[in-house]
């Protein structure tokens, strides 16, 4: 399988990057910093001999998104697996949010998503085959004080991959997204540890979720096991949303 | 095969017309094969066919089979229909 992972050296991002090592044939790795993109090519190498190609890349420039799949054209002319991590939280109150802060959230978290479903379809429906994995959050339900630019984003998301598993499925193409809860990532990494206490205390089994939750499904979304499954979210949050 | 009989086989097999019927006539959305599914299986065939990426904004340009000859001869000037 030929596998784009955006935001791979996020802390969900490197969980599913080392997973998706077993499976690929070649593997693309996005991130802003190329300093920690090369690290992670790096400590992603020392597991596997599968070729690993670290494309350094902003999600809100288009031009660059188009090099990314120019790249994957060039090299294997065929793209199996999108999964598209990349993604920010602004902790903020509605009052206390510039505007140039809403369109970055809205932009990295939302417009990014539409950009690289619209560039990944082109290759996948070249096969009649693809597999499309966005993140949610479960903010986009349930609501956050402090985070509704990141809540509106991300139910854009969740409203992208419905309206996209239709107008895809013709092309044997398949998009669900995870709607993971609180997760230990850098995300959550400014929060308190009190706040991270009654975070967890408000979930069914009275902890935080870690990345290695969230890998085994986005891996199973596209593995054969999982054909029949487009259009979902599906929560990975410990029971938050209850 | 010349380019035009490539570029007449690819929509011919994307919209599952008769090659009869692939001419300069045929245009986006007045045949009901050539709809907004059958639009993004042709692009993806095109795409292979001539080893090219085309813009988005040339995916939207691309309305009929004459346009698609002048759109395809600006990523590759060998091209020819």
């Amino acid at each position: 399988m030929v596998i784009l992972i955006t935001g791979a050296y996020g802390g969900i991002g490197r969980d599913i990057c080392l997973s998706y090592l077993k499976v690929a044939r070649e593997l693309f790795i996005t991130g802003r910093d190329p300093v920690k993109l090369n690290q992670l090519m790096d400590e992603l190498n020392q597991f596997s001999d599968v070729p690993i190609h670290a494309i350094p890349a902003d999600v809100n420039d288009d031009v660059t998104i188009t090099n990314i799949f120019q790249q994957i054209n060039n090299q294997c002319k065929r793209l199996d697996v999108l999964v598209h991590c990349a993604g920010i939280l602004t902790q903020k109150s509605l009052m206390m949010t510039r505007l140039a802060d809403i369109q970055l959230d809205i932009s990295t978290n939302l417009i990014s998503s539409i950009v690289f479903c619209q560039q990944a379809s082109r290759l996948m429906s070249r096969n009649k085959q693809g597999v499309i994995t966005l993140m949610s959050s479960v903010v986009a339900n349930q609501g956050s004080a402090g985070q509704s630019v990141y809540g509106a984003s991300k139910a854009g998301v969740e409203g992208l991959v419905k309206s996209l598993a239709k107008e895809f499925g013709p092309l044997g193409i398949r998009i669900n997204a995870i709607a993971p809860g609180v997760i230990n990532t850098e995300l959550v990494s400014a929060f308190t540890e009190q706040d991270k206490s009654k975070l967890a205390d408000k979930t069914c089994l009275k902890r935080l979720g870690e990345p290695e939750d969230i890998t085994p499904i986005v891996q199973f979304l596209s593995s054969m096991g999982a054909t029949y499954i487009t259009g979902q979210v599906i929560a990975v949050d410990g029971g938050l949303a209850l | 095969m010349t380019d035009q009989i490539r570029l007449k086989n690819v929509f011919s097999t994307a919209l599952e017309l008769p090659i009869n019927e692939v001419d300069d006539e045929l245009k986006y959305n007045a045949d009901p094969r050539w709809d907004s599914t059958a639009h993004m299986i042709l692009i993806a065939q095109l795409e292979s066919e001539f080893d090219v990426m085309l813009d988005i904004d040339d995916i939207i340009d691309m309305s009929s089979f004459h346009q698609a000859k002048i759109i395809l001869q600006k990523y590759n000037s060998d091209l020819s229909f």
